[in-house]
């Protein structure tokens, strides 16, 4: 670092010190996160392409708020949640991660439930007793909207924000981005030995690209003059954070524009090496392959907001466990649901444009296995970071500049957990 | 042997690449040597521009017949080896990466697409 200003200096209330490493290792953290945090915020849960028609379903067995959810488009064509809790006597009423149906049947006692959740038959309905309201009996429901087409479901009946107010701040500049027509997705999923906040860390600073991802795309960044991979810029809300990514378009991966424009050669083309020339005509048979024409879109300005002529991608962290990060051409959604204190369900999708043409599915899935292939070296460190951490050898970790999201999300986590633990003793020392 | 349009007969030999999922095709990768994803690499790379066209001609006129198919699903397998020759040399998984079959790939995602 030189006179550039420090990210850190724009945002004095994040401190400057070490990070305590309690809040990663700790289950009783984890029970008040759980309580304090997850139970009380908005949790991405899918897209609405995944619910394409009237009856269509899918069920989420979320452990953060110890539920499984239903969300399912209604004959309205609403989207609804409930718990997949039976009325009568607590058995699940779907049993499909996704399915489509007209009605959710208890398979203990037949119990039939509508797409809204609302109770509909009951077996034998008169041998119940006096008071016995259908009615009131329907599954019991859990907040859900819509933002961009993601679905979002808060465990609170009245949530404190609308998810409207949940993402305007930070995200209200996102309008226009073409998320609804990225409609091939590829996902991947695996519960890692570690703390949420350590496996989102690992995807929300790019110091680590230039070593763990040496071998593969660390070329693809940009490098400043000094040969650092620093990101652009980056933003810390009330909540949500977002940084910006210079890309190298002298690569394959790394080059914004591919299979959306008509595309020129570079340098990568005429490479001896049998690697690149893969990867190159992989990048050739790629262009103009789109089913749609991506060159027609306009992308919000909010996405590269420094207009950096090499910018890439934004990360974009969703509070608390969303990660969305936006390139021109396709976008990747991964949760890092936590299961305990030193499990996490990391769940990562790509969403890419459908390809009409042979040569735009042999780009897109060189894509797609060099992607998985990099978030394999992202998954590699995790346990080992889990284990090392719990051996108590250290109390602090030591943040950089460009790590400011490692810190605005430990930062950010616990002051809510601490105020939810205070109005806890607040209210035992009334009782 | 695994059936290939009969222009593309010469890469029959290679028809074990045939596999219609990332999962087969990075299992298969995995449990392979370097010299052999890399001998399949050589052999298709030639290829990639004369199977696309095939693919995109007898798309045009309506589904995939089988031969064509299978030549799909290879020329999926050399973008499924194509990081460890281009990265990983002369592994054949990700370097010091987190094993693979442990990241499950969600092969039937309502938004996969079928091909």
């Amino acid at each position: 670092m030189t006179d550039k200003a420090r990210l850190h200096d724009r945002y004095p209330e994040l401190g400057a010190g070490s990070l305590p490493v309690g809040p990663y290792i700790d289950p009783a953290y984890w029970e008040a996160e759980k309580k304090h945090l997850f139970k009380k915020t908005w949790l991405h849960i899918g897209r609405v392409e995944e619910l394409p028609k009237k009856g269509s379903y899918m069920v989420r067995d979320i452990a953060a708020l110890d539920a499984s959810i239903v969300v399912a488009r209604d004959r309205s064509g609403e989207i609804n949640a409930f718990h997949n809790v039976c009325s009568h006597r607590l058995n699940k009423i779907a049993y499909q991660p996704y399915g489509t149906t007209r009605k959710f049947a208890c398979r203990f006692h037949g119990w039939a439930y509508d797409l809204d959740g609302s109770l509909s038959g009951v077996p034998d309905e008169k041998s119940f007793l006096e008071g016995f309201d259908k009615a009131c009996l329907g599954l019991s429901k859990v907040s859900c909207d819509v933002w961009q087409g993601f679905i979002f479901i808060n465990m609170e009946l009245e949530p404190a924000q609308t998810l409207a107010e949940f993402m305007e701040p930070m995200y209200g500049g996102l309008d226009g981005y073409p998320f609804e027509k990225f409609t091939a997705c590829y996902g991947w999923s695996t519960v890692v030995d570690a703390n949420w906040k350590f496996a989102l860390d690992a995807f929300q600073e790019t110091y680590h690209v230039a070593y763990l991802h040496g071998r593969s795309i660390a070329d693809s960044l940009d490098k400043n003059e000094e040969g650092m991979l620093h990101p652009i810029d980056g933003l810390c809300g009330d909540v949500h954070r977002r940084l910006s990514i210079a890309g190298n378009p002298n690569t394959v991966y790394g080059n914004p524009q591919a299979a959306t424009s008509g595309l020129t050669q570079s340098s990568v083309l005429g490479s001896a090496d049998i690697g690149k020339r893969i990867a190159s005509k992989a990048l050739a048979a790629g262009a103009g392959g789109t089913k749609i024409d991506l060159s027609k879109v306009t992308l919000p300005e909010a996405l590269n907001w420094t207009k950096h002529p090499h910018w890439a991608f934004d990360i974009n962290v969703v509070f608390p466990d969303f990660y969305l990060s936006c390139r021109p051409n396709y976008f990747q959604a991964y949760n890092f649901r936590p299961i305990s204190h030193n499990k996490t369900l990391f769940e990562a999708r790509v969403y890419y444009p459908e390809m009409k043409t042979a040569g735009g599915r042999f780009y897109q899935e060189y894509m797609k296995v060099t992607l998985r292939d990099v978030l394999l070296e992202d998954l590699a460190t995790l346990e080992m970071t889990q284990e090392a951490a719990e051996t108590g050898a250290k109390t602090e970790m030591v943040i950089n500049d460009f790590e400011l999201m490692v810190r605005h999300q430990a930062v950010v986590v616990d002051r809510i957990v601490e105020a939810g633990l205070a109005a806890d003793a607040a209210a035992l020392a009334a009782e | 042997m695994t059936e290939l349009p009969t222009k593309f007969a010469e890469l029959s030999v290679w028809g074990a690449w045939c596999l219609a999922t990332e999962t087969e095709r990075n299992a298969r990768r995995v449990a392979s040597s370097f010299e052999d994803i890399s001998a399949f690499a050589l052999a298709l790379e030639p290829h990639i521009e004369a199977i696309c066209a095939h693919i995109d001609a007898v798309q045009a006129e309506g589904d995939l017949d089988q031969p064509t198919l299978n030549l799909f699903y290879m020329l999926m397998s050399l973008a499924e080896v194509a990081p460890a020759i281009e990265s990983y040399d002369p592994e054949v998984e990700v370097v010091h990466g987190y094993d693979s079959k442990l990241f499950v790939a969600e092969e039937r995602h309502p938004l996969r697409p079928a091909l």
